[in-house]
């Protein structure tokens, strides 16, 4: 899997948690450029996340996440 | 020093002069230097705190980066948050510990606090909650990789000391303000207008719309048990206006000074009175102490916790909200109130799917508005618990606002015009920086002509109709 699979399965994760079908996540966006990613519902994606790859962030490696680059980079690592 | 007092202009006119004269590589000295004499006007004595709290931090940060071990990273990012939450602790907690500890044991009755063993008689150091917050996120940063350790001792000193924002904030981040400490800072013309208007609006904030209320609130809750329940509702939505203003009025100065000087510091407010939920609300209100809490507190205690569900979304609410709470101060009554957040909070997650749905059947204009005044409401409430000095004084007052009857009370038509005109400038101000409804802006007109007159117009009006009896900031006692 490329990073590029993964950002679009990502995309497709934050659609169905927030709820929001506009949604258009590039590499470099952040939370605060997606209205409905506050700190509340960025939980709920992670977890979405880690069950859908079937993976396990470590607490430091989720807080040093700045963008959706360094999430898709982070899952990528874990899968390989 | 208060910002809002002569002594102040004249320290920062003359200060702005020598700055800007003497060659670029001593000017970090110089501001070092100042910020310094800035604190010890407050109270001499504190400088030796400060300094060791810069000391020992300087240290402890090295240590956490350059030990290669993990367990002795660990060991001195520890160290670090107990020796400055202990002080904390000492100055602002220790006292409402200690009396709590002995009346949960019951041992002695607390109508006089003299009786309590190990009680100390000390003040809080004016600023102490902001720098020391401060300083445990720079020891996390290091920690988690996220910035080096500054070596240069001056710099380190100044990234605390920084006279703008020493007393009242905002809590900076290393990360924003460090590499400005590193540029060489030439003189700016555009940086000095810049920082004036917005000291201008700080002041109007303050002697016009805070102050002006504060007259009024004190008054009515001085005698709130014989005031009707209007009165109490007014003063109570005013108090609401009174904090805004006075805590962003206070970082308007804080952020037009530190402009003046060529740096930038972090915004803590972004219209606050225009959110549309609680959340919302946390998001633009005192920003540099709501968003360290969630990045210290809350996204650690939740991430880790994430198999909990939603309970580990509860339980990372409250644990952060009561740091909130507790951090104006030592007092049930801020527990409270940083409980009463958490709760809405945690409404609103529940309830988000389904208030969405309903948003879907309202015009949007009417949902947003209707929200915009639910929220005002609930912080109005939550206010009332968090300016009463206790629990059965806050009740009073609620219970005044639903079960006295009577006429509305102000001494004379002219107290109320003043501030109801300061609140709507602010008001009007806030709704033109969110949505830009107003086709035609005084205060950032493209004329120059009419920018320059709204701000003349803005210090006649100050002068007119501010209170100049050197109030306090609220946010000094925290």
């Amino acid at each position: 899997m490329d990073e590029n699979t993964i950002l679009k399965k990502v995309n497709s994760i934050f659609i169905e948690v927030l709820d929001d079908q506009s949604i258009l996540l590039n590499e470099y966006t952040k939370a605060e450029d997606v209205e409905a990613w506050d700190s509340l519902n960025h939980i709920q994606m992670i977890t979405a996340i880690e069950k859908h790859f079937k993976i396990r962030f470590e607490l430091n490696e989720l807080l040093n996440f700045t963008n959706v680059g360094d999430l898709c980079r982070g899952i990528l690592k874990k899968l390989n | 020093m208060l910002f809002n007092s002569i002594i102040y202009f004249l320290f920062l006119g003359s200060s702005l002069l020598l700055y800007y004269i003497i060659p670029t590589k001593f000017r970090n000295y110089f501001l070092l230097i100042i910020s310094g004499l800035f604190y010890m006007y407050v109270k001499v004595e504190y400088i030796f705190l400060i300094l060791f709290i810069i000391s020992i931090n300087y240290l402890i940060g090295i240590k956490i980066e350059k030990a290669h071990d993990k367990k002795w990273q660990i060991f001195f990012l520890y160290l670090s948050v107990f020796v400055n939450v202990g002080i904390l602790i000492f100055f602002k907690y220790w006292n409402f510990l200690l009396k709590n500890f002995f009346d949960f044991l019951g041992l002695i009755h607390l109508n006089n606090t003299d009786n309590i063993p190990l009680i100390a008689e000390v003040v809080l150091p004016i600023g102490l909650s902001y720098y020391i917050f401060q300083t445990i996120g720079y020891m996390i940063d290091i920690h988690r990789g996220s910035i080096k350790a500054e070596k240069n001792f001056a710099q380190f000193s100044l990234f605390t000391l920084f006279f703008p924002k020493l007393l009242v904030g905002p809590i900076e981040r290393a990360n924003h303000f460090l590499p400005q400490i590193k540029r060489n800072i030439h003189f700016d013309k555009q940086n000095i207008t810049e920082g004036a208007k917005r000291i201008a609006w700080g002041l109007f904030k303050k002697l016009v719309v805070a102050d002006r209320i504060s007259i009024y609130h004190s008054t009515v809750i001085a005698s709130s048990e014989s005031q009707s329940g209007s009165t109490l509702l007014f003063a109570s939505v005013l108090y609401t206006f009174q904090v805004y203003a006075d805590f962003s009025g206070y970082t308007d100065i804080a952020l037009g000074t530190a402009k003046m000087f060529g740096f930038d510091l972090m915004e803590n407010f972004k219209r606050p009175l225009l959110a549309k939920n609680v959340s919302d609300f946390w998001r633009r209100w005192h920003i540099s102490l709501s968003s360290w809490v969630n990045d210290y507190i809350f996204n650690p205690i939740v991430l880790k916790n994430r198999d909990w569900g939603i309970w580990g979304v509860f339980y990372g609410l409250i644990i952060s909200f009561v740091v909130i709470g507790i951090w104006h101060g030592a007092a049930w009554n801020y527990v409270l109130f940083g409980l009463l957040q958490a709760f809405a909070i945690m409404y609103e997650f529940i309830t988000r799917k389904t208030r969405k749905r309903i948003s879907k059947k309202i015009h949007p204009v009417i949902y947003d508005q209707a929200s915009v005044l639910l929220t005002f409401l609930f912080v109005t409430f939550s206010l009332i618990i968090f300016q009463s000095g206790t629990l059965s004084e806050a009740i009073n007052i609620i219970k005044g606002i639903f079960l006295n009857h009577g006429d509305l009370f102000y001494d004379k038509p002219s107290t109320l015009l003043f501030m109801l005109i300061g609140c709507g400038i602010m008001l009007i101000v806030d709704i033109q920086a969110e949505f830009g409804r107003f086709k035609f802006s005084l205060f950032s007109n493209k004329n120059w002509i009419v920018q320059q007159v709204s701000y003349a117009l803005l210090l006649i009006y100050i002068l007119l109709a501010g209170v100049f009896d050197g109030g306090q900031f609220i946010y000094f006692s925290f």
